[in-house]
C-alpha cells in the first residue's frame, strides 16, 4: 500500500498531522477499549481539522481493505510494518517541506 | 480526581529540549497517578501498558540502546514532534524559522536523543492545570490519566532511571 498516494492531494502540514493520527490508532489497535477511543483527542485546545481527520480515515480504512480485515484484527508485524510505512511517508513530506527553504549556498569569494 | 499526591508522565530528551528552547519552557504533560499501574503497590487504577509510564519508558529505552533509528515509537516521536511544531506555529508561539528548525532536529536526532526521560510532577502545585482525559480519549474505562497542556518547569522534576 502506498501511503504517499493517500497524501499528494493535501498540504504537507495536513498530512503530518494526520499521519500522525494513523500511528496512534494503530499504536492502540486491538487494545481493550480501543475501538471506542476517541485516537484523534491530545488535549482540550487541541483537535485536529477536518481535513486531518479525512485523511487518517482515509488511510485507516486503505489499510483495512489492503488486509481484508479491521486494523484491531492485525497482528503486531503487520502493524509494525505499516508504522514504518507511514513514518517513511511522513520523513518524505519533512524532506520536501525543508527543501523548499533550502538556504542558498554560500557565494565563493573571487581570487 | 484520585488521592495521590505526586503524577508521573514519560517524555524524551529531544522533546524535552525543544519544550525548554522554543516553547518558552511550557510542556506538555500526559500523566498518571502511578509510575506503575501494574504493581502491587498501585492497587486501583487500571491502566493498560499502552499508557503505563513504566511501560513506555522502558520500552523505549530498549530502542534507545539498541541504537535502533527503525523503532517505530523512535519514528513515532518523530512524527510527533513535527506535528507538535505545527500546532505551536499556528498558535503563534514559534516563527517559521523556529518551525523549520524544529523540523531539521527531529529530522536529524539520533536514537539517543530519544532517551526517555520522567515527569515526576508534584500535584498540589500545579492542581489547577490538570484536565482528565475524557472517557473516549482514555485507554480504558476505569484508567485515570490527566493531561497538562502547559507545565511550567519550574513545578516538576525531571528523571532518568
Amino acid at each position: 500500500m502506498n501511503i504517499l498516494a493517500y497524501v499528494e492531494s493535501v498540504s504537507p502540514t495536513t498530512a503530518i498531522e494526520g499521519l500522525h493520527y494513523c500511528l496512534r490508532a494503530l499504536e492502540h489497535a486491538g487494545e481493550p477499549y480501543a475501538r471506542e477511543r476517541d485516537f484523534f483527542f491530545d488535549a482540550p485546545s487541541s483537535r485536529p481539522g477536518p481535513e486531518s481527520r479525512a485523511l487518517t480515515m482515509a488511510v485507516l480504512s486503505g489499510i483495512e481493505k489492503a488486509e481484508q480485515k479491521s486494523i484491531h484484527q492485525l497482528d503486531r508485524e503487520t502493524i509494525t510494518n505499516y508504522v514504518c510505512a507511514i513514518c517513511d511517508a511522513g520523513d518524505a513530506l519533512c524532506n520536501r517541506m525543508l527543501e523548499f527553504d533550502r538556504e542558498p549556498a554560500v557565494p565563493v569569494r573571487p581570487c | 480526581m484520585n488521592n495521590k499526591s505526586i503524577f508521573y508522565s514519560c517524555c524524551t530528551r529531544i522533546s524535552y529540549e525543544i519544550f525548554q528552547r522554543h516553547y518558552g519552557g511550557m510542556h506538555y504533560a500526559w500523566c498518571s497517578p502511578c509510575f506503575d499501574a501494574s504493581s502491587r503497590f498501585s492497587p486501583d487504577n487500571l491502566i493498560p501498558p499502552s499508557s503505563n509510564p513504566k511501560d513506555i519508558y522502558w520500552g523505549l529505552k530498549k530502542d534507545v540502546d539498541a541504537a535502533d533509528l527503525h523503532s517505530a515509537k523512535i519514528r513515532e516521536t518523530r512524527l510527533g514532534i513535527q506535528k507538535g511544531a505545527r500546532l505551536k506555529f499556528n498558535a503563534g508561539i514559534i516563527d517559521d524559522a523556529e518551525y523549520r528548525e524544529i523540523l531539521q532536529i527531529a529530522k536529524h536526532a539520533q536514537a539517543a536523543d530519544f532517551t526517555p526521560v520522567l515527569y515526576v510532577i508534584p500535584v498540589a502545585p500545579v492542581r489547577g492545570m490538570f484536565g482528565l482525559v475524557p472517557l473516549k480519549g482514555r485507554a480504558s474505562l476505569f484508567s485515570e490519566e490527566y493531561i497538562i497542556e502547559n507545565l511550567p518547569r519550574h513545578r516538576f522534576d525531571v528523571i532518568e532511571l
